[in-house]
C-alpha cells in the first residue's frame, strides 16, 4: 500500500467521480446507545425430540459427575460432601448430602492398559512391571439407565450411584440375581456409612423414648402428683 | 483450533468433568503439545493430580498422546483434540436418536449411554458387568449397533494425533525408497508422500469393513434378521468379538444428521410424501456411507426397486401427484404445467430459465406417457382409474423424477435404468448448495432481503463492481453502498482493487466485490460458536445465581421427592432454572445444526 499514493488520492479530489467510501456514507461520531432498539426473536416452543435431547444431555452431565471420572481437588477428609457448606460444622442435614469418597476415584475403572502411555500407568492403578499380576478389577459400574428420568433419580438415591464407585473389591463375582446384589450392596453401604457416619442413628442413641417417657396411662391411677415428671 | 471453539470446549469440560480437567485442557490449548512436566509447570498443578486427571481425558480421547520412538526418553507429549471434545455437544442428540430408533428394552440405549460416560468399553467387560439374561440382550444389541456402524471398534492408533501417524508412515516410506543417482530427492519425497497418503487413508478407513468387530457366531446366535442381511450385506449369523473395544461413532451420527437436514429441505421445497421417499432413498444408501466427507471416487447407487421394497405400505405415493385426465388434457395439463413452473419459480429464486424449461419438459414427458394410456379410453374416469392402478413403481419413479429435475438443487440424479432406475446422490454439489441456501437465510435475518439479493447477484456474477451491480439489481447505487459495506463487515463480501493506472488513486481504481464461500462460512461458524459459548455461560450463570437451591436439589431426600421437600418459592426458582437450562441447551442444539452444515457436512 503506497502511503503517498493513498494520501495523495484522498487529499486531491478528482473532478466528477467521488471516492468510493467518501461522500455517501457519513461517519457517525456520536456514541451509540447502550441498548439500541432491537427486534428480539422469540424462541419457538421446543419439540418433544428437543426436550428429550436436553434431558439426556443433563443426565449425562449428572452421570459423569457421579462417576469415577470426575476428579476433584483432594481434600484432607475421607468423605467429601458435595453441595454442603464445608465449614467443619456438623449438621443434621449432612446425612442427606450427596457423598463422594475422594481419593479413590480414578483407578477404579477397568482400563485397557495398552491404550495409555507408560507414564500414566501408575494413575491407572497398575504396578509398573508386573502386568500379569493385575489386581482383581472391579467390574464396570453401570448405572441402570432408564428413559424416564424420574426413575433414575430414585435409583441413584438408593445409593448404588456414588458410594459403590469407590468401594474396592466389591462385586467381582457376577451374581445371577441382580436384585440380591443390589440389596447386598445397600446393606454393605449402610454398614460402611455407619462406620464413617459421624452421626448416630436415632435408635442407637441414649435417648430411648420408651424408657423415659411415661405414657400417662399409669398416671391417672395415682391421683396425686408424686410421680416423676414425664419427659 | 479456533478461539471460540476452544472457549466452548473448556466451558463444557469445566461444568461436566471438573475444574482440574478444564485447567489442564486450557493449558494444552494455549501452549500446544506439552509433556507432563510442562503441563505441571504451566498450569501450576502437582504432577500426580495431572496424571490422575489425564486418565479420563485420554480415556475419552479428549487428549491425544504421542510417544516418539526415536527420542531418548519415554515421555509422551499430549495434545488436546477440540474435535473430539466438541462432540460432547452432540451427546444428548445421539442418545435421543438411538432411543428413537431402538426400543428401550433392547439394551441399545443403555450401551450408548454407558459408552458416552466411559469413553470406550471392552465388550467382554460390559457383558461381564451384567446378569446373564441382560448380557444376551446386550450382545444382540451391540451386534446390531456395530452392523449399523453407530458403534465402532477402537485401535491403538486412534489415541494418537493424526499428523504424527502420518509422519511416521511417511518416514518409513521415505526410508524404503532407496537413494539413487537417477531419482532426485524431491521425487523421492513426492513418491513417499503419495504412498504415505494412500496407506494413511487405508488406516483411517479400517473400520469401514462390514465385519469390523464381529466374528462368526458359533451356533448361529446373532443378528439373523433378513432385513439386516439385505441392508448391510454381512452374513446373518455374526456376533461380537468379545475382545473388541467399543466406542461411539460420531462420524456416522453426522451422516444421519445430514440425512435429516436433507429430508427437511425436501419437505419444505417439494412435499411431505416426496420427503418420505427421499428419506427411504437415504436409508438405503446409509449402510455404505461411513462419514460425511469421504474422498473416494466411488459413487453409491440405489435402485428404485430397493427403495420400493423398503417403503412403508402406508405411504400414499399417488396422493401427492396430480391426476391427469384425457378430455381436459390440453387445458388442465397446461394449467398444471404453469402451476408447477410457478411453484418452482417461487421457491427457487436464482435458478433462472433453465429450471422452467427442464420442469416443463419433464411434465410433458409424463403427459406423453399418460397420453398413451389415455388414448385407449377417452373417458375421464377411465383415465383416473388408470392412474390409480398404474403401479406403485411408477408413482415412485414420478417422485424420484421430481427430486432430480431441479438442476441447481439436485437432490438425486439418475444414472441408469437397471432395476427400475438407478439413482445416485452427489453429496458434494448438494451440500454446497445447502450451505448457500442456509447462508442466504442467515444473511436475510441479519441484514435484510436486499442484502441477500445483492449477495446472490454477486455469487452469480463472480466479481462485479458497484455500478453494474446497481444496474442488475435495479436499485440506486446509494442504497446498495451501505448494504455492501455492512456485508463487508460481516465477512460475507470482499473487495478487489484493480488499479487503472500506475498510481493507486482511489478514483482511478476499479473496486470489485466478490464472495468467497469458504471464508464467509468460516467466519459465520465462528459467530455461531461464540453464540454457543454465551448460551452455555448463561446457563452456568443462572445456576450460579441460586446456589442454595441448586445445592438443595443435590440432596438425596430432595431428589426422591421434590414436590414436598421444597418450599413453593424454591419450586418456582427450580422451575425457572430448569426452563432456562432447557431453552438454552435446545438453542445450542440448533446452533450445532448450523455448525454441522457449515463445517462438518
Amino acid at each position: 500500500m503506497s502511503f503517498r499514493g493513498g494520501r495523495g488520492g484522498r487529499m486531491s479530489r478528482d473532478s466528477g467521480r467521488p471516492t468510493l467510501f467518501g461522500t455517501d456514507i457519513k461517519p457517525e461520531f456520536a456514541p451509540s446507545e447502550l441498548y439500541p432498539e432491537f427486534d428480539l426473536p422469540i424462541q419457538a416452543n421446543l419439540t418433544d425430540l428437543e426436550k428429550r435431547s436436553v434431558s439426556q444431555f443433563l443426565q449425562y452431565q449428572q452421570d459423569v459427575q457421579d462417576s469415577a471420572f470426575y476428579v476433584a481437588d483432594k481434600k484432607k477428609r475421607a468423605v467429601e460432601y458435595e453441595g454442603g457448606i464445608n465449614d467443619g460444622i456438623k449438621r443434621y442435614s449432612d446425612r442427606y448430602l450427596k457423598k463422594r469418597k475422594v481419593g479413590k476415584s480414578v483407578a477404579d475403572h477397568p482400563y485397557i492398559i495398552e491404550f495409555f502411555p507408560q507414564e500414566l500407568h501408575s494413575a491407572l492403578g497398575v504396578k509398573s512391571s508386573n502386568v500379569s499380576a493385575k489386581p482383581k478389577r472391579r467390574r464396570l459400574d453401570l448405572a441402570q439407565f432408564r428413559e424416564s428420568l424420574e426413575q433414575d433419580g430414585e435409583e441413584e438415591a438408593e445409593g448404588d450411584g456414588v458410594s459403590t464407585a469407590a468401594r474396592p473389591d466389591t462385586g467381582v463375582e457376577n451374581d445371577e440375581d441382580e436384585e440380591n446384589e443390589r440389596n447386598d450392596e445397600d446393606e454393605e453401604d449402610e454398614d460402611e456409612e455407619e462406620e464413617e457416619d459421624e452421626f448416630e442413628e436415632d435408635e442407637d442413641g441414649d435417648y430411648n423414648a420408651e424408657r423415659y417417657f411415661d405414657d400417662g396411662e399409669e398416671d391417672y391411677d395415682d391421683a396425686g402428683g408424686d410421680d416423676e415428671a414425664a419427659y | 483450533m479456533s478461539q471460540y471453539e476452544e472457549e466452548l470446549v473448556v466451558l463444557l469440560l469445566r461444568d461436566i468433568y471438573g475444574d482440574i480437567a478444564a485447567t489442564v485442557v486450557d493449558t494444552l490449548l494455549k501452549y500446544g503439545r506439552l509433556t507432563l512436566q510442562l503441563i505441571s509447570r504451566y498450569s501450576k498443578l502437582p504432577l500426580a493430580t495431572i496424571q490422575r486427571v489425564l486418565v479420563p481425558l485420554v480415556q475419552n480421547r479428549f487428549v491425544l498422546y504421542w510417544v516418539d520412538e526415536n527420542a531418548g526418553s519415554d515421555n509422551a507429549t499430549y495434545l488436546a483434540s477440540t474435535r473430539n471434545m466438541y462432540n460432547i455437544v452432540r451427546s444428548g442428540m445421539f442418545v435421543s436418536f438411538v432411543l428413537d430408533r431402538f426400543p428401550d428394552t433392547s439394551g441399545a440405549p443403555d450401551i450408548v449411554k454407558n459408552l458416552l460416560l466411559y469413553g470406550h468399553i471392552r465388550a467382554s467387560d460390559y457383558l461381564a458387568a451384567q446378569s446373564a439374561s441382560q448380557a444376551a440382550v446386550s450382545k444382540s444389541a451391540i451386534t446390531l449397533l456395530l452392523q449399523r456402524k453407530l458403534l465402532t471398534t477402537l485401535r491403538r492408533h486412534e489415541f494418537n494425533p493424526q499428523s504424527d501417524l502420518y509422519m511416521r508412515i511417511f518416514k518409513r516410506r521415505l526410508a524404503a525408497i532407496p537413494r539413487s543417482k537417477a531419482v532426485s530427492e524431491s521425487k523421492r519425497e513426492t513418491q513417499a508422500h503419495s504412498e504415505a497418503t494412500e496407506e494413511f487413508s487405508v488406516l483411517k478407513r479400517v473400520h469401514d469393513d462390514i465385519n469390523d468387530g464381529l466374528v462368526a457366531a458359533a451356533n448361529g446366535i446373532g443378528s439373523s434378521s433378513k432385513r439386516a442381511h439385505s441392508l448391510t450385506g454381512s452374513s446373518p449369523s455374526k456376533t461380537i468379538d468379545e475382545s473388541a473395544v467399543l466406542a461411539l461413532n460420531h462420524d456416522k451420527f453426522a451422516v444421519h444428521m445430514r440425512a435429516q437436514i436433507l429430508r427437511h429441505l425436501v419437505a419444505q421445497r417439494i412435499g411431505k410424501v416426496t420427503a418420505a421417499v427421499y428419506g427411504k432413498v437415504l436409508d438405503c444408501m446409509e449402510p455404505k456411507l461411513f462419514r460425511c466427507v469421504d474422498n473416494t471416487d466411488k459413487a453409491i447407487t440405489v435402485t428404485s426397486l430397493e427403495v420400493l421394497r423398503s417403503l412403508d405400505a402406508s405411504i400414499e405415493l399417488a396422493s401427492a401427484l396430480a391426476v391427469r385426465s384425457s378430455k381436459k388434457r390440453s387445458r388442465s395439463a397446461s394449467s398444471r404445467a404453469s402451476k408447477r413452473q410457478k411453484r418452482r419459480h417461487g421457491t427457487d429464486d436464482s435458478a433462472g430459465e433453465s429450471d422452467n424449461s427442464m420442469g416443463s419438459s419433464n411434465v410433458s414427458d409424463l403427459e406423453s406417457s399418460h397420453r398413451h394410456d389415455d388414448n385407449e379410453d377417452g373417458d375421464d374416469e377411465d383415465a383416473d382409474d388408470n392412474f390409480a392402478n398404474s403401479s406403485r413403481m411408477e408413482h415412485l419413479n414420478f417422485h424420484l423424477a421430481l427430486l432430480s429435475c431441479n438442476q441447481s438443487l439436485p437432490f438425486i440424479t439418475k444414472v441408469g435404468n437397471k432395476g427400475g432406475g438407478e439413482w445416485t446422490i452427489d453429496f458434494d454439489v448438494l451440500t454446497a448448495r445447502v450451505r448457500e441456501l442456509e447462508y442466504d437465510k442467515l444473511i436475510t435475518q441479519k441484514q435484510g432481503a436486499i442484502a441477500c439479493r445483492l449477495l446472490r447477484i454477486i455469487r452469480d456474477k463472480g466479481r462485479i463492481d458497484e455500478k453494474q451491480l446497481a444496474r442488475i439489481a435495479l436499485l440506486p447505487p446509494k442504497d446498495i453502498r451501505s448494504q455492501l459495506t455492512a456485508l463487508h463487515e460481516i465477512g460475507c463480501l470482499d473487495l478487489q482493487e484493480v488499479p487503472r493506472g500506475t498510481d493507486r488513486a482511489p478514483s482511478r481504481t476499479y473496486y470489485l466485490w466478490y464472495h468467497k464461500p469458504k471464508c464467509a462460512y468460516a467466519l459465520m461458524t465462528q459467530a455461531v460458536l461464540k453464540t454457543m459459548v454465551r448460551c452455555y455461560a448463561r446457563v452456568i450463570e443462572e445456576r450460579g445465581r441460586r446456589p442454595s437451591v441448586m445445592a438443595k436439589l443435590l440432596r438425596e431426600d430432595v431428589r426422591l421427592d421434590e414436590l414436598n421437600m421444597l418450599t413453593p418459592a424454591e419450586r418456582e426458582e427450580v422451575r425457572r432454572v430448569r426452563g432456562v437450562e432447557e431453552r438454552f441447551i435446545a438453542h445450542m442444539a440448533k446452533l450445532d445444526n448450523l455448525v454441522l452444515i457449515f463445517r462438518d457436512m
